[in-house]
């Protein structure tokens, strides 16, 4: 970083010291209410005389500079969208320099200070800025503009870029949760708007990020506190999608593209037939005493076509205007993703040994994941000014994923069948799995200001998100080197898995939210300050319903040992579960009922801005499930209530220089799937999962101090720290079940953690560069028991329970961000480049002392650029993963000599898990303004 | 003066504002037990304990429960008819065993658990037609603990004695009541036992026609002697499987046709008891073909950690001999004097399991060249099955019924089998299980002769 530094200066000065003759008219360019810089605003310097015009382009740090210019009279006019434009004359003179402040007045006419806070372009990068200084809680924001020229498409990669978020990504390498200063997915909630939306994920309360293409958002606001009038369910934070809002002139935006996976480059992508699979499991479409045959379940899904290298498509419309009286504004996204990428992969199973506890393999496996993926976001804003003081705002949304997985697997035993290298039994999976999420929303929110004193607002919302599953497909076959008595190796026929050959599951769940809020503000002078005292409240139903069926075949009874010869057609099989899963747990009916109320004050008495209250929240929990009756928690209801107290403090230490102080009290409710007493469920889980009844919610202080420097335009330095006190946080423990001899993965609460850390971000902009750097420290610990196994003084192998102090899952202690922009207005290029960091973290706890699986650190690099072609026409590229990161994990304890000798496996270091390559994926496309 | 004012009041407000989390009221729904029911009828439902009377027969048509805590008897003659086609697991029914069951059936009055039509499916089978035997009729008896009560917050299920009894053709697939055991839709054995501290006694009984595995242990004291395992696993399926925390003898018995092994051990499970347990004296016949699976044994396999004694058995014509994994106990095995029996160059090579680590010890005794060191059985010609044309694996309907049921053959030794007076005696088998009277084991010691039938007419007495 320091070296760097001299060098970027360097580069900038060579840029502007090349004035000849003439004069110079420079200048900055501000919000007049806010002061900040509008990177991009148009200055048109025109001679009074000639009426020559020469244009440019606002730069980073909203200063703009004219050299050569003649002497004479000159006018000059700001022009920048949603602002009114600026004025003004001067006379310059040769080897003189003009310098103008020219300040715009934003179009809006703010209606209501609460609930409109900046009526302007929210989508630049500068009110992102404000609205992290001016937020009352710790924010961090990225604007659309931040979006669109970074290297992103999905929502979930862009949070990697926001200080002390890190990411966890699915098969596929893309972001897909974020963590917040090492709390993980459950810690946080995601909000479209403000308001929280269902996950159609069955194991998650909240929403899958890269559900979100990136395009549909106006600002990304992750808040790291909370304030009373928020939702008190995120420990961690919350994540707030605010989407477009209708602008005051009418604006087009569309973009069009077509991406590249690297992994695909001269490689046949795998699709898998549909035709004539069910949308429902035939029980589901039948009822449960239906009994289904092989007619239930086509072959369709094992015919393969192949596609040479597919090119993704990418594209998107945004058309938003107002009427002529201002009064009706209306905005309409569309956003269309269809993209394939490749992941192969290289795993390991583990085991540990029975005497010593160290590491073991079992297996070696092989896989690859063909994912095509299709998004559609449309979304709608339409608001209606009814006068002045009223204002009603109506938001309908509608995303879509539809997932398409094609997974071949080949796994070699290192145990069964081994005799050495390149021999142990194969086994073969093929899986098809197509996945539809589908999430609706509809906010109608009005806001009213009574009187100067008093305004209200409120909101009517209705969502839905559903996943469909239907017939994930599998066929499982068995093969193998086996070496013979005679020491030669001989390859066996390809068989199937006698009690699997395949397996066919359909799951789909379903959440409805209905929700009213209810804001009322009051705005009185107490001791000669202004204060606005706030209540409200909230009432939420939610209902969700999840089906699971799961359906075992088996090759025909009368040839068991049928080969498989590539072609399903020439096999025969019976349905052996005939009736698939009824009374699986996972079959319920979840109900969550959330009624919460708040008082909240807010003052600024001199240099003192204050806000803080208390929330009440409370949570009433019932589920049925389809368990039988002697499974417990097969029905349950769980009610408590929390008051949650939270005080912001912000203190101006000099102008642009503060101070702030934080603390809140946060809960986090378990997931519905965590509490249905399952024991079935995730595919791709290592071992089985098991629910839990009796888990409790987790609750946190949480305390902030932070000190905010802006030394102007966009520059900032934030430098914090935190502490939280977690209290019953919920971690996965492997468990052994009575009766079985495989263990489970099941939630657990685990006494009491602490979470705390540091962070540090910055970033400075000059003329035609810049950089964000931000770098966060997390140290969090927890304690639980680990089985040990251990040989006896009688020599009978036998295992205890020892404790072991580690970090919480999913928590690096070290993540760091680096980007660097370029932006050269006249040729108008956009550039970036952006580097993370994310250091080792936990990603499975083992039930086992010093066995559990760490996510290796690394980094990523990214970058992008845009061009302008003509006026309002921009080419762009994006690049992600240029340095082919790879997703690493392995066990932190040496493999052990006596281990079984294999590939990736090296005595004395780390135990390898597993490895997924990505590689990179190449963007490129057309975006149109007006 | 302002600011010194709102810190008053701020100071106020921090002190009021205390968080409280509230604890949790639930109502979660405990497993449902139900009172047991004395046996009235020759019709079984529901939750029942008590005896079934020498002579009588009785049936069930749907699950049956015995508490923790209580007995289920069967007197001697007594049967015990499921009724059921296999296809759901409501006609598939089972007994599930929280508490202790008995059934002392004798010599001269064995006992039946079986199906209605088992003279018929029995029949076709020794017709060499096992459209019905693989069936899994009903669901076999399920041993595990029942739910913690608050009188009984540790339940530890209870014993199973078995003796001179006829276990036959279960395995349909698994319904919802045993979450702990199955998951729906899975194949189930014809007993399952998992009780850690309870006895399994299984003795001079007939097992026959399981789907899947037909006994398996996850844990309990045991003693396995003098039985008869015939033709069990479809294809795919152990005679008699167990994991971690099993202890005890299996001796004497005749293992015939078994889709994989005839007995495998491991200590998967990490219950903290470690499987120990000693095979001696089984005689084991034509298993393993119908396996599909490669990397899977034959006859005796000890894997992940499992320990014992293995002596005296004679392996016959299995795909795959003696099988020790690497991550066996391997320093806790003590093994010796088999006799490995080939009648094809492929079955020979493979006494010890390629994949293993078993080697031969100074007492074994083998077919050198194929069909070389023959057992001499009163009655059974050793190569009258086709192994070098059917090596494995191949499907159940291509193996002759003299490969996979006793019939009328005779594995009694005639004089001059090499197998006579080859067997170690001079080792104790492991004395995990209480050995007195009716309810507890009959131990047979280990025999000079190899193998289930000892020429002084102890051993087996089937």
């Amino acid at each position: 970083m320091k070296k760097l530094f001299p060098f970027l200066i360097l580069v900038f000065l060579f840029n502007v010291t090349q004035a000849l003759a003439g004069g110079t008219v420079k200048g900055l360019v501000t919000d007049k209410k806010t002061g900040e810089p509008l990177t991009g605003a148009t200055v048109t310097l025109e001679n009074e005389n000639t009426h020559r015009k020469i244009s440019l382009s606002v730069g980073l740090d909203g200063s703009f500079i004219f050299k050569n210019v003649a002497a004479g009279k000159y006018e000059i006019e700001v022009r920048y969208i949603s602002y009114h434009k600026a004025e003004e004359h001067f006379t310059v003179n040769d080897y003189a320099t003009v310098n103008l402040k020219l300040s715009l007045n934003a179009k809006a006419n703010d209606l209501n200070e609460v609930s409109v806070k900046s009526r302007s372009s929210r989508e630049s990068e500068q009110s992102a800025k404000t609205a992290e200084q001016r937020a009352p809680q710790l924010i961090n924001a990225v604007s659309a503009r931040t979006i669109e020229v970074s290297p992103d498409i999905t929502i979930a990669n862009v949070t990697q870029r926001v200080s002390g978020v890190s990411v966890e990504r699915s098969n596929n390498g893309e972001a897909q949760y974020a963590i917040i200063r090492g709390m993980p997915q459950r810690y946080q909630y995601t909000l479209v708007n403000g308001v929280k939306i269902p996950s159609p994920d069955n194991k998650n309360r909240y929403v899958p990020l890269d559900i979100f293409p990136a395009d549909i958002v106006d600002r990304l606001e992750v808040s790291k506190s909370l304030i009373p009038s928020m939702e008190g369910d995120a420990i961690g934070g919350g994540i707030n999608l605010v989407l477009k809002d209708a602008p005051e002139d009418f604006t087009v935006r569309a973009n069009i593209g077509t991406g590249y996976a690297a992994n695909l480059f001269n490689e046949d992508f795998s699709k898998f037939s549909r035709s004539g699979v069910a949308n429902v499991s035939p029980r589901v479409a039948n009822g449960n005493n239906y009994t289904a045959t092989m007619a239930n379940f086509p072959n369709s899904p094992f015919h393969y076509s192949k596609v040479n290298a597919p090119l993704a498509t990418i594209g998107g419309v945004t058309v938003g205007g107002r009427t002529a009286d201002k009064k009706l504004g209306a905005l309409v996204g569309f956003s269309y993703q269809n993209t394939y990428r490749r992941t192969n992969s290289t795993f390991f199973s583990t085991s540990v040994s029975q005497v010593t506890s160290e590491p073991q393999v079992t297996d070696i496996q092989s896989r690859v994941y063909d994912i095509q993926q299709q998004r559609i976001g449309l979304i709608s804003k339409f608001d209606y000014r009814i006068n002045p003081a009223h204002k009603l705002t109506l938001d309908a949304d509608f995303i879509n994923l539809n997932q398409n997985t094609f997974r071949f697997r080949s796994d070699t035993s290192l145990d069964l069948g081994r005799t050495g290298i390149g021999t142990g039994r194969v086994t073969q999976q093929y899986r098809s799995d197509r996945m539809i999420q589908k999430v609706y929303n509809f906010n109608l929110h009005g806001d009213h200001r009574v009187s100067d004193l008093f305004a209200m607002n409120w909101s009517a919302v209705y969502s839905k998100a559903t996943a469909n599953e239907p017939d994930r497909a599998e066929l499982n076959l068995t093969t193998g080197r086996n070496r013979q008595g005679d020491g030669s190796v001989v390859q066996a026929p390809t068989l199937f898995d006698v009690n699997n050959a395949q397996n066919r599951t359909f799951a789909k769940n379903t959440d409805e939210d209905k929700s009213g809020f209810l804001n009322l503000i009051f705005s009185p002078k107490l001791f000669d300050t202004p204060v606005e005292l706030s209540a409200g409240g909230m009432y939420r139903d939610k209902d969700r319903h999840s089906d699971y069926d799961q359906y075992a075949i088996r090759p025909a009874a009368n040839n068991t040992s049928q080969p498989f010869t590539g072609n399903i057609d020439n096999n025969t099989f019976e349905v052996f579960s005939v009736q698939g899963t009824p009374s699986d747990p996972l079959n319920y009916d979840f109900s969550e009922k959330i009624a919460s109320g708040y008082g909240q004050f807010k003052f600024t008495a001199g240099r003192l801005f204050a806000i803080g209250g208390v929330r009440y929240e409370h949570t009433d929990q019932s589920w049925v499930s389809s368990a039988p009756v002697n499974v417990e928690g097969k029905t349950g209801s769980i009610k408590y209530y929390d008051i949650l107290p939270s005080v912001s403090l912000k203190y101006t230490l000099a102008t642009n220089q503060y101070l702030r102080a934080s603390y809140y009290s946060a809960i986090s409710r378990p997931n519905f799937y965590e509490l249905i007493p399952h024991t079935t469920g995730d595919p791709d889980a290592d071992y089985a999962e098991r629910g839990n009844p009796f888990l409790k919610r987790t609750s946190a202080e949480n305390f902030d101090l932070r000190y905010e420097f802006f030394p102007k335009g966009l520059d900032q330095l934030l430098v914090g720290v935190f502490y939280k006190s977690i209290k019953n946080p919920v971690e996965y423990a492997l468990i052994k079940l009575t009766g079985q001899s495989d263990l489970a993965f099941q939630p657990f609460n685990f006494g009491n953690a602490n979470n705390y850390g540091f962070e540090f971000d910055v970033t400075k902009y000059f003329k035609n560069f810049g950089f964000r750097a931000n770098y966060t420290y997390t140290d969090s610990k927890i304690t639980t028991s680990k089985v040990q196994n251990y040989r006896d003084a009688n020599g009978l192998l036998t295992n205890r329970s020892v404790d072991q102090t580690r970090p919480l899952q999913g928590q690096s202690k070290h993540i760091g961000n680096l980007s660097f922009l370029y932006k050269a207005p006249k040729p108008g290029v956009d550039a970036q480049v952006s580097l993370v960091y994310t250091g080792p973290r936990i990603n499975t706890v083992s039930p086992f002392l010093d066995n559990d699986v760490w996510q290796k650190g690394f980094v990523t690099l990214d970058v992008s650029a845009e061009k302008r072609i003509v006026k309002g026409l921009y080419g762009y590229v994006k690049a992600t993963n240029l340095l082919n990161t790879p997703f690493e994990l392995e066990i932190r304890r040496p493999y052990p000599s006596t281990g079984v000798v294999v590939e990736k496996q090296v005595v004395g270091e780390n135990t390898f898990v597993r490895r997924d390559s990505y590689r990179q994926y190449l963007i490129a496309g057309l975006r149109y303004k007006l | 003066m302002k600011i010194f004012r709102t810190f008053i009041i701020l100071a106020a407000c921090a002190s009021a504002l205390s968080a409280c989390h509230k604890a949790e009221l639930t109502e979660i729904s405990k497993q449902v037990v139900q009172a047991g029911n004395i046996i009235s009828s020759d019709t079984l439902k529901g939750t029942v304990k008590g005896t079934l009377l020498s002579g009588k027969t009785y049936y069930f048509k749907e699950d049956v429960t015995v508490n923790d805590g209580d007995t289920l008897l069967m007197q001697p003659g007594s049967k015990l008819i499921a009724i059921g086609d296999g296809k759901t697991w409501q006609t598939s029914p089972e007994i599930v065993m929280h508490g202790t069951f008995i059934s002392l059936g004798t010599k001269e009055n064995p006992n039946y658990i079986t199906i209605k039509n088992s003279d018929a499916v029995h029949a076709e089978a020794t017709q060499g037609t096992y459209t019905n035997v693989f069936t899994g009729y009903w669901g076999g008896i399920v041993c595990y603990p029942g739910p913690a009560t608050a009188s009984n917050p540790n339940p530890a299920g209870g014993d199973v004695i078995i003796k001179w009894t006829h276990l036959e053709f279960a395995g349909g697939p698994a319904g919802p009541n045993d979450a702990a055991v199955y998951a729906q839709g899975d194949p189930r054995y014809l007993v399952i036992f998992n009780n850690i501290k309870k006895n399994f006694i299984l003795e001079d009984s007939w097992i026959f026609g399981s789907k899947d595995d037909a006994v398996r242990v996850t844990g309990g004291k045991i003693n396995v002697m003098r039985n008869t395992f015939e033709f069990c696993g479809q294809a795919g399926g152990e005679f008699f499987n167990m994991k971690s925390g099993t202890v005890g003898n299996i001796g004497y018995n005749l293992l015939i046709g078994a889709a994989t092994n005839a007995l495998k051990a491991s200590d998967a499970g990490s219950s903290g008891t470690q499987t120990n347990v000693a095979m001696y004296n089984n005689t084991i016949i034509n298993c393993g073909f119908r396996q599909t699976k490669t990397g899977r044994g034959g006859s005796i396999n000890y894997e992940k950690a499992a320990r014992g004694q293995i002596y005296n058995n004679l392996i016959l014509n299995c795909r795959f001999g003696l099988r020790l994994t690497s991550d066996a106990d391997l320093t806790n095995i003590a093994y010796n004097n088999q006799l490995y029996y080939g009648s094809t160059s492929g079955i020979v090579s493979q006494f010890t399991a390629a994949d293993g680590v078993a080697t031969f010890k100074a007492n074994d005794i083998k077919s050198s060249t194929p069909g070389d060191n023959d057992p001499k059985f009163y009655g059974y010609n050793m190569t009258q099955y086709d192994y070098a044309a059917n090596p494995g694996p191949i499907t159940a309907a291509k193996q002759t019924p003299a490969a996979v049921m006793v019939g009328t053959s005779n594995f009694r030794l005639q004089t001059g089998s090499p197998a006579i007076g080859k067997g170690r005696n001079d080792f104790s088998p492991v004395n995990s299980v209480t050995s007195t009277g009716n309810y507890g084991a009959t131990i047979t010691q280990p025999g000079k002769d190899l193998g289930a039938y000892q020429t002084d007419g102890t051993g087996n007495q089937h």
